[in-house]
């Protein structure tokens, strides 16, 4: 896994434990990721929304797709064609491979091996999301995720815009007893802040336990707190609830979070690759269709309306072919 | 690319989608004309967003009254 994992740990700054008696967050809710193809036929799993971990467990976040890991033959990658979002962030953090976007405000850029693209799509953007022509070709490994984080109302008509957080500005540090690797990629976490600047408080991290290890963190109380495995298996909160790749957790109340990997590891990868998220919950009513999460059914409507009439953006020129004749053709 | 013509019953201020069509890497989207609606001259509008399972051809019906509208969903 390329994304970034420096050679030694040991020598990173450490994340204390928490004190005795802090409350330790138990586990509420798992969720086994139903698998789905997405765009033009890219399978993700989905962990949230779904029956067990829905957008009131998940608020601030309100959906996690993990794509991959898959080993795509020649000819074989696919990416999500052009599309509308209004109302949320999409937020891609590519482990493995990479992915090419553009949009309709003429912006663009190149996702990979522990990149994150933070997008605000706010008042409404067009994108596209495509494997470069070299993965296409030539097949490869790709492995990434996509998190789409929720605008409060007052924030759903605020400008698009990008983040783009290079692997290399990812904040690293490791566990109180150095056999785990935090990368935070946003928020906060014990006084350590990752690049990514958010609307709201929210931290996202990925950590990578080696076989065995404990790794137990401080977490903000007003924050609600989500997991989900990316490989290998453990047990997660002070129960030692067991998950394996592909599951999502939703935790309780409480003031740390504690999650053990498996001490006989099984696959490639020995160790565990867990998403650890939160923030603090918007609490709003949510009205969502397809690409635009709002908060009422006639703002969802005046997205379609937008998006179909193209006040929401049209393709840039660049990116029709010459048989494109009527497209974007809104009426 | 051949049609594939669906009949969707959409509720008065409701969306109506079809089922998923299959898309590689360079589709755009296009305008999605509205071959048909019982009652004729309804007012909906359509066009094509992600959805579940991949893109779809999406229908929303601006009527006080269910519409039955006719379009290509392969959009």
């Amino acid at each position: 896994m390329p994304a970034i994992t420096p050679e030694q740990w040991t020598t990173l700054q450490r994340v204390a434990e928490p004190p005795p008696g802090v409350a330790d967050r138990p586990v509420e809710r798992i969720s086994t990721a139903p698998s789905l193809l997405e765009g033009a036929g890219f399978p993700v799993r989905r962990p949230w929304p779904s029956q067990q971990i829905g957008f009131r467990e998940a608020d601030p976040f309100l959906l996690l797709d993990h794509m991959g890991a898959v080993e795509y033959a020649p000819g074989e990658a696919k990416g999500a064609p052009w599309h509308p979002h209004r109302g949320f962030e999409t937020v891609t953090y590519i482990m493995d491979g990479a992915f090419e976007h553009h949009d309709s405000q003429g912006g663009g850029g190149y996702i990979s091996n522990g990149d994150t693209q933070w997008m605000t799509a706010g008042a409404g953007i067009l994108h596209d999301e495509m494997p470069p022509e070299a993965l296409v070709r030539t097949g490869g490994l790709f492995h990434g995720i996509q998190l789409w984080v929720n605008l409060p109302q007052r924030l759903k008509w605020t400008p698009p815009r990008y983040q783009s957080l290079e692997a290399a500005q990812v904040t690293l540090v490791a566990s109180e007893r150095g056999d785990a690797l935090l990368r935070i990629i946003a928020g906060e976490l014990a006084g350590y802040s990752g690049p990514g600047v958010t609307w709201t408080p929210i931290t996202v991290i990925h950590a990578s336990l080696e076989p065995d290890a404990r790794l137990c963190i401080p977490w903000p109380e007003n924050f609600n707190a989500l997991a989900y495995v990316l490989s290998g298996s453990g047990s997660v909160g002070t129960t030692n609830v067991l998950v394996r790749e592909g599951q999502g957790v939703a935790f309780g109340p409480g003031a740390s979070l504690t999650v053990t990997a498996s001490s006989s590891p099984s696959g490639p990868n020995p160790r565990l690759e867990v998403l650890l998220m939160g923030g603090v919950p918007i609490r709003e009513p949510i009205a969502s269709y397809g690409p635009f999460v709002m908060n009422t059914h006639a703002d969802i409507v005046q997205a379609f309306e937008d998006y179909q009439s193209g006040r929401m953006g049209t393709i840039p020129a660049q990116y029709l072919s010459p048989n494109d004749g009527d497209a974007p053709s809104h009426t | 690319m051949a049609m594939r013509l669906v009949t969707l019953k959409v509720l008065p201020h409701n969306f109506a989608a079809a089922p998923p069509f299959v898309v590689d890497n360079g589709w755009r989207p296009k305008h999605v004309p509205i071959l048909e609606t019982i009652p004729v001259e309804a007012d909906v509008i359509a066009a094509v967003i992600p959805g579940r399972g991949g893109m779809r051809v999406v229908v929303y019906n601006r009527e006080d009254f269910a519409v039955t509208v006719r379009v290509d969903a392969e959009g």
